[in-house]
């Protein structure tokens, strides 16, 4: 049983740190501030769930998981809120947004 | 508001009037005993001291109105269908992880951004906070700006913004409030904006209050 959770875990931890990665690469590729917004808001917020539920399995049950459950939801709020403060103050500065050229 | 009105008059037990009051007791004993791990009786009546004094402080919160004159209070919000939408919204956060990182890894990346702004009438702060967390959470939309009652929402490709003008969403959240809610009648006003200027242009912006 030790091992089918050991095995879920490398699972879930693979999964966010390929998640945080491809959000790394989002900010390179995107063109401009509220696509960076988007790839580093949404993508990274997955990766940083997976990795946590990782975290949960390899623990088992018990006070440090719950602890971890916590985290996750804190990240779940917070994360919206700061992309959107960012995006906010971009847009009321006059930072122009990018178009696609037909 | 008139429906949410009726039956808080209907419903003037001790419990109604208080809920806030008591889920954030629970709420915050739970939180305690969490990060705690202890069961003994000295940190129980410690925690139950702290809780005291935090929903004590808390207690005036629901009654201070904000700038624009409006209270913020989830006195209205109907649990059960606050829980259901939790639900839905975690399928939504994987859902939008998934979509925007295909658009990152797809070589010619198809991304065709634009700005929408839209009219939705919510009866309180609280509810425009949900709703604008849950856009956010939404694949492929983000949050812009909220004034009084108009989003500025911007959208990174043009089919996921004929989702979000079709106001399923926006009923959605207003059904946490109110008894029903029709999608039709909580997106109207809609415009497309093509500049940053134009977007300060439309409502007059207040400033102040970040």
């Amino acid at each position: 049983m030790e091992t089918f959770f050991y095995i879920l875990a490398i699972i879930f931890i693979s999964a966010g740190v390929f998640f945080m990665l491809v959000g790394s690469i989002g900010l390179n590729r995107f063109p401009d501030v509220y696509c960076r917004a988007h790839a580093s808001g949404k993508v990274d917020t997955l990766g940083i769930m997976f990795f946590i539920l990782g975290l949960m399995f390899f623990e088992g049950f018990g006070q440090t998981s719950l602890k971890l459950l916590l985290v996750a939801v804190f990240v779940a709020i917070t994360s919206p809120v700061a992309t959107h403060a960012l995006s906010r103050r971009a847009l009321l500065h006059g930072v122009k947004p990018w178009k696609k050229k037909n | 508001m008139n429906q949410t009105a009726e039956t808080a008059q209907s419903e003037t037990s001790f419990f109604r009037k208080h809920r806030g009051i008591i889920y954030q007791a629970v709420l915050l004993m739970a939180l305690w005993l969490i990060l705690s791990g202890r069961f003994g009786l000295e940190p129980i009546i410690y925690g139950l001291l702290s809780v005291g004094a935090v929903v004590w402080l808390n207690f005036a919160t629901g009654t201070v109105p904000m700038k624009t004159g409006e209270t913020v209070s989830g006195q209205c919000i109907n649990v059960y269908r606050l829980i259901i939408y939790t639900f839905w919204l975690v399928i939504e956060i994987i859902k939008s992880g998934f979509f925007v990182a295909y658009l990152i890894l797809h070589p010619k990346m198809p991304i065709n951004p634009m700005i929408v702004r839209f009219q939705t009438k919510l009866p309180n702060p609280l509810a425009r906070v949900i709703l604008g967390n849950s856009i956010t959470l939404t694949p492929g939309t983000l949050t812009l700006d909220i004034q009084e009652d108009y989003f500025t929402v911007h959208a990174i490709v043009d089919e996921v913004e004929e989702d979000l003008v079709s106001g399923n969403m926006e009923a959605r959240v207003g059904r946490l409030y109110l008894q029903e809610c029709k999608a039709e009648e909580m997106c109207t006003d809609i415009t497309i904006l093509d500049s940053a200027v134009s977007a300060k242009q439309v409502v007059k912006y207040k400033g102040g209050s970040d």
